[in-house]
């Protein structure tokens, strides 16, 4: 940054650490009250190079917490209480899975035991025979249905990229729009002359 | 252009190059002034409307004009606020999704890198600076509860931060060095 900053850096404390315990608001009423005037433009004690130290202390404050990792002690029960939930949805999963089994099997031991007569009313359309799932079958769906459950789990874990709205915002400043509408208002004005002119 | 007045404004272009060359580190200027981020990004555009309306008449160097404008616009505000209004929060944790950067404007896998950058940088960091970084912007705990949770005096605490601090700054510096 500037070499106003490294010679203030001269002083008892360096600034850049006198900034990051402004914008932490880790001084004393006298140290905040001293440190603003550095702030204010007005003040005698003025310093261009304080209103960097503050700016750079929010953006490394900023980049270093883009970072974090789940917060150990307060988020800790949260945590714990979301890897409870998944569990439990896992297990109503299975037992569901498992009761429509079930019933399916005893549904298919039915038909194979019980001789159902021939239907007599010929207008209503003849009901299509449910197909049992063989054993393999079932096997099958039990696996997929629980890889599914941990394939998505392990995708949600493993996914933890930070999202875009945790990002420090000053590595990439938009140009807003009504800026660009100012630009492109005096573009429209600087070509109409011409168009009128054609 | 001359406006109504017959004043040369600064072209709305060259604003448009000064918000691209200013606007992060007013932002966060304001940002460290206000505690609050959405304020600081209502205020923030406040100042580049003044410097489209103003900002021909600065007599210095326009970034110096763009501190001073930024810090009365912030005391404008703070007038109708409590005076100090707490520490800084975790970064962007009060700031709305389309506020943050775009997918657009930086890709994911860029992100990620900034984000094994700066882990690695706090990794390289003696384990007790580690600690109290990790505690202090993470956890988001004050010094002094630092100090009594690890047993330690508050100057300890600080001093270790304080390292850190400058340890970081160096190390990452190349995010917010312009």
């Amino acid at each position: 940054m500037s070499e106003v900053m490294k010679q203030s850096e001269l002083n008892d404390e360096p600034l850049s650490w006198l900034a990051f315990r402004y914008v932490s608001d880790e001084m004393s009423d006298a140290e905040f009250a001293a440190f603003e005037s550095r702030l204010n433009p007005d003040s005698l004690t003025f310093e261009l190079a304080a209103c960097e130290a503050v700016a750079r202390a929010v953006q490394l404050n900023d980049v270093v917490a883009s970072a974090s990792e789940p917060v150990v002690s307060p988020a800790a029960p949260q945590h714990a209480s979301e890897e409870t939930s998944r569990r439990d949805l896992r297990a109503r999963r299975v037992s569901v899975l498992a009761a429509s089994i079930t019933v399916l099997a005893v549904g298919w031991a039915l038909t194979l035991s019980t001789s159902v007569p021939p239907m007599e009313v010929v207008d209503s359309p003849a009901p299509q025979p449910v197909e049992s799932p063989s054993d393999d079958t079932t096997g099958e769906l039990v696996l997929m249905w629980a890889g599914s459950g941990d394939e998505l789990v392990s995708a949600v874990e493993e996914f933890h990229v930070l999202p875009a709205d945790e990002m420090p915002e000053f590595l990439s400043p938009d140009v807003p729009d009504w800026l660009i509408a100012a630009v492109q208002t005096r573009d429209a004005s600087a070509t109409s002359p011409e168009v009128l002119e054609n | 252009m001359p406006n109504s007045d017959g004043e040369d404004r600064i072209e709305p272009e060259a604003v448009a190059d000064l918000y691209r060359q200013h606007a992060g580190e007013m932002r966060a200027f304001l940002t460290g002034v206000l505690r609050d981020r959405e304020l600081a990004d209502e205020v923030l555009q406040t100042v580049f409307r003044k410097t489209l309306e103003k900002g021909h008449t600065a007599t210095e160097n326009i970034r110096s004009w763009l501190f001073k404008v930024a810090w009365n616009e912030a005391m404008l505000v703070r007038r109708v606020q409590t005076r100090r209004a707490g520490g800084l929060q975790k970064a962007a944790r009060s700031r709305g999704v389309s506020e943050g950067i775009s997918e657009e404007s930086e890709s994911a896998a860029v992100r990620q890198e900034t984000v094994d950058e700066v882990r690695r940088a706090i990794l390289q960091l003696p384990d007790e600076q580690e600690l109290v970084v990790r505690m202090r912007i993470y956890e988001e705990k004050k010094f002094a509860v630092i100090a009594e949770e690890l047993g330690l005096p508050l100057g300890t605490v600080l001093s270790r931060m304080r390292a850190a601090m400058m340890k970081l700054e160096k190390s990452l510096g190349r995010y917010f060095d312009e």
